[in-house]
């Protein structure tokens, strides 16, 4: 009987690694390219056998040890998959599945016979038939690698690397030898546009006076680019021709350290597990946590309001206050990722949707490592394939019309991320035919979606905004990309549930810009408390420009509406208590000439909100009003208050639009 | 012994229910006595302070607090269309019962709590036609309480499902 601690370790992360490899090895029978899908599989493996050596069993250990072994050929290009090596892998994986049940029911010893049958022998014996036919000089030619790593270097580059970059080895040789300085410098010039340069055998600033011969540069390299991606961008070069380029990963470091070490040992095995430094969570569990945190953050509010005059208590709260608060920050970083890894999939979407219609395009992105809430990365990725879809199909025009139009011929997209105070902002640009307002407002009629004489009131970007209307599709023609009339009313709506907003800016010939701003997160945020018809509201801060006291006499009239006049800009005054108020509702009859003001903002859209009483700023969890209570108009959830009541949350959105 | 006793009660439940036999909360709304059935209550409270929800449904009252989970409450006076002529307001008396549905927690605002008793399925019969009692096709059925009255049992599902919200499905 084994330690139960590990032993329990053991189990959760070895059916962690079974269900990496099942899925790992399926998506190899459908894909057998699948490079990520290789590394996943291996790694997986390669993880499964040191824990079971570590633990000591001994026929685990053996059998992921020729899965690992063939997966490892898998990886450098010297096996292809076939359907014989697919069946030995899951043949093999139902075998360590087994012996892990066994193990369990055997109380933490490996059954002291386990058959495997002729598996061992067939798996080790599987490559000397099916080795890679003429397998790429390119990847084979590990003796031309001259550049290598030291092993404070790869620290250093495992430090540098970002989250979804990738780490390339590659090297190019100098098409001619006249002017071999200057092709040089332009291929580190190039290669700056694609990523980093993390070391060279000739560093950028020697390249310019180096005396002898350069024939050959190699580099190790970070870059977001897919390694298709960086290939194609590489074999573009004029200057020089393409020796090789790999795919380094972190852990082919820590494995190749292993191999000169001789046999893994098993305390070894178990350090190398125990030193990586990143765990995987259920997202539930996450949740729950943060659930909690905001509980503590309610909690601490009540105390705080408590107001007790004790010296202790005083002393006790702003401490109480700093832990809450960096809890709850540390709580959100780590549901924090990169947009960056939703936005990988989408230049190579670019360059297909491009060679499809027979358009040229540059697309630019940036911004990729902004920082979002996980639940709301996962839920933006349709509607930006969507904004970009229509980007290239009804944006960009054909090459012959741009030049007539006095554009460039190659059109241009370009996909930004970047945080603007609590928001994070996600625009998608175009320099194409831009969004004709005309055309809108004329199809807005037809379709009866509102009167003419309504449409002359309506100022150009209004006008805009019915490219959301469901049913309105400005797409002449249909076509398989784009045009089906729902899209843009379902990106809207995304965007509305995580909670975020969506303007359009458009000028005709010149091309459109789809700005999408988001919450930093969806669980917690400051918001100003104000009572309205007697009862509290929370406007989250975000949603407010600046709030005010004004004089009752200063009300304008704007075509029969109370409006503001505020740094010599017009907006809307709207009461609160005539959208909040019960109906028999009665304002305290006090005569008051002075009003306070809220003016909140959707988009670039401005209304001053009349409420009775404006109360403080304080952070909020906020919190879903439930199924039952669904779309409540102008209300988008609600929070709990330091007394322990509800406060409802506005929506500001509802209440501009 | 506690846990023996318990699990006697517990048996003695499962029995009565193989029996036809279930247990129902009792509740006040304008002198009329109410049944649901227990397994749909999870707890009753005093009414702490209900937040009015602007723009919901008619019957919703409010929203609560249950331990950091916002709860509607519904008024089944409202609901019900009951006269609101009987009604019997002692704020002190006046009670929440929590009930979970389909993956929902509701609150149901009542006059008072009277118990909770023992029905025998076979006993409850259709409400009889009447022209101003609560609206008919929230109603499970009734049940003699005792010689002069009748307990109205409720059928949760229809009574609180509107809008979008369907329990059927």
């Amino acid at each position: 009987m084994q330690d139960n601690g590990y032993l329990d370790l053991f189990f959760a992360e070895a059916n962690e690694y079974i269900e990496v490899l099942n899925n790992g090895i399926l998506t190899l029978e459908n894909q057998p390219d699948d490079e990520d899908a290789i590394a996943a599989v291996f790694r997986a493996a390669h993880s499964l056998k040191g824990m079971a050596a570590a633990m000591g069993f001994a026929n685990l250990t053996e059998l992921t040890h020729q899965m690992e072994n063939k997966l490892e050929e898998l990886r450098a290009g010297k096996l292809v998959v076939t359907t014989e090596l697919i069946d030995l892998l899951f043949a093999a994986l139902d075998n360590v599945q087994l012996l892990v049940k066994q193990i369990k029911e055997n109380e933490g010893e490996e059954p002291a016979e386990f058959n495997f049958g002729d598996l061992i022998v067939k798996l080790s014996a599987y490559s000397e038939n099916h080795e890679k036919e003429g397998s790429s000089q390119k990847q084979d030619s590990s003796t031309e690698k001259s550049l290598t790593l030291s092993s404070e270097e790869e620290k250093e580059l495992a430090v540098e690397k970002k989250a979804k970059e990738k780490i390339y080895q590659l090297g190019v040789s100098i098409a001619e030898a006249d002017f071999a300085n200057v092709r040089a410098f332009m291929v580190f010039k190039k290669l700056e546009e694609l990523g980093r340069v993390f070391k060279s055998n000739i560093a950028k600033a020697e390249v310019e006076d180096y005396e002898e011969d350069i024939d050959e540069l190699e580099f190790y390299f970070l870059s977001w680019l897919e390694k298709a991606e960086f290939e194609a961008e590489l074999e573009a070069l004029s200057n020089a021709s393409l020796n090789y380029l790999q795919e380094v990963k972190l852990q082919d470091f820590q494995s190749s350290s292993e191999r000169e070490s001789g046999e893994l040992k098993k305390t070894n095995a178990l350090n190398s597990f125990q030193s990586n430094s990143t765990v995987r969570i259920d997202i539930a569990k996450l949740d729950k946590l943060i659930n909690m945190v905001g509980e503590l953050l309610i909690n601490k509010t009540r105390l705080q309001s408590l107001n007790i005059g004790k010296s202790k208590f005083n002393e006790i709260i702003p401490q109480l206050d700093r832990l809450t608060m960096e809890l709850h920050h540390i709580v959100m970083q780590i549901r924090m990722v990169p947009v960056g890894v939703m936005f990988s999939r989408f230049p190579r979407m670019l360059r297909d949707l491009s060679n499809d219609m027979g358009k040229d395009i540059d697309f630019i992105m940036s911004g990729q490592e902004t920082e979002l809430d996980r639940s709301i990365i996962d839920e933006l990725a349709d509607p930006l394939t969507h904004l970009l879809r229509n980007a290239v199909d009804h944006g960009i025009e054909a090459a012959e019309i741009r030049k007539e139009k006095g554009k460039t011929e190659q059109g241009k997209i370009e996909l930004k991320a970047y945080q603007k105070g609590s928001e994070i902002i996600i625009e998608v640009v175009d320099d194409g035919a831009g969004i004709d307002a005309d055309n809108i407002a004329a199809k807005a009629v037809e379709k009866g979606i509102i009167s003419q004489e309504e449409v002359e009131q309506l100022d150009k970007r209004e006008i805009l905004d019915f490219v959301f209307h469901p049913g309105l599709s400005t797409a002449s023609k249909v076509t398989n990309v784009s045009g089906r009339g729902v899209g843009m009313d379902i990106v809207r709506n995304t965007v509305k549930k995580l909670d975020g907003q969506i303007s359009i800016e458009s000028e005709l010939g010149k091309g459109s810009r789809f700005t999408i701003s988001l919450p930093l997160t969806l669980a917690i945020t400051q918001a100003l408390m104000i009572k309205i018809a007697g009862d509290v509201f929370a406007i989250p801060i975000n949603a407010v420009s600046e709030t005010l006291t004004m004089e009752t006499k200063n009300i304008k009239q704007l075509r029969g509406k109370d409006c503001i006049v505020l740094r010599e800009q017009t907006i809307p005054l709207v009461s609160a208590a005539e959208i909040f108020a019960e109906e028999d509702f009665e304002a305290p009859k006090e005569e008051t000439d002075k009003l306070s003001v809220v003016i909140i903002k959707n988009a670039d859209r401005q209304i001053g909100l009349i409420v009775d009483q404006l109360l403080n700023q304080q952070e909020i969890v906020i919190k879903s009003l439930g199924n039952y209570l669904q779309d409540i108009d102008c209300i988008s959830g609600a929070t709990i208050i330091g007394d322990g009541d509800v406060a409802l949350i506005l929506d500001v959105r509802d209440i501009i639009a | 012994m506690q846990l023996e006793a318990q699990n006697i009660a517990l048996k003695k439940a499962k029995e009565d229910k193989k029996a036809g036999k279930n247990q129902y909360v009792v509740f006040n709304i304008a002198q009329e006595e109410y049944g649901v059935e227990i397994s749909y209550t999870r707890e009753i409270i005093k009414s702490p302070q209900i937040t009015r929800v602007p723009n919901s449904a008619q019957h919703i009252i409010g929203v609560i607090n249950l331990r950091g989970i916002i709860v509607p409450v519904v008024n089944l006076h409202d609901r019900l269309d009951i006269s609101e002529d009987n009604l019997n307001f002692a704020e002190d008396e006046e009670r929440i019962i929590t009930i979970e549905i389909n993956d929902l927690t509701l609150g149901l605002r009542v006059d008072y709590i009277e118990g909770i008793v023992w029905l025998d399925e076979n006993k409850i019969t259709d409400p009889p036609e009447s022209s101003d009692g609560p609206r008919r096709d929230f109603l499970k059925g009734v049940c003699p309480r005792n010689e002069n009255h009748l307990l109205i049992l409720l059928d949760l599902e229809k009574t609180l499902m509107y809008g979008g919200v369907n329990f059927a499905d």
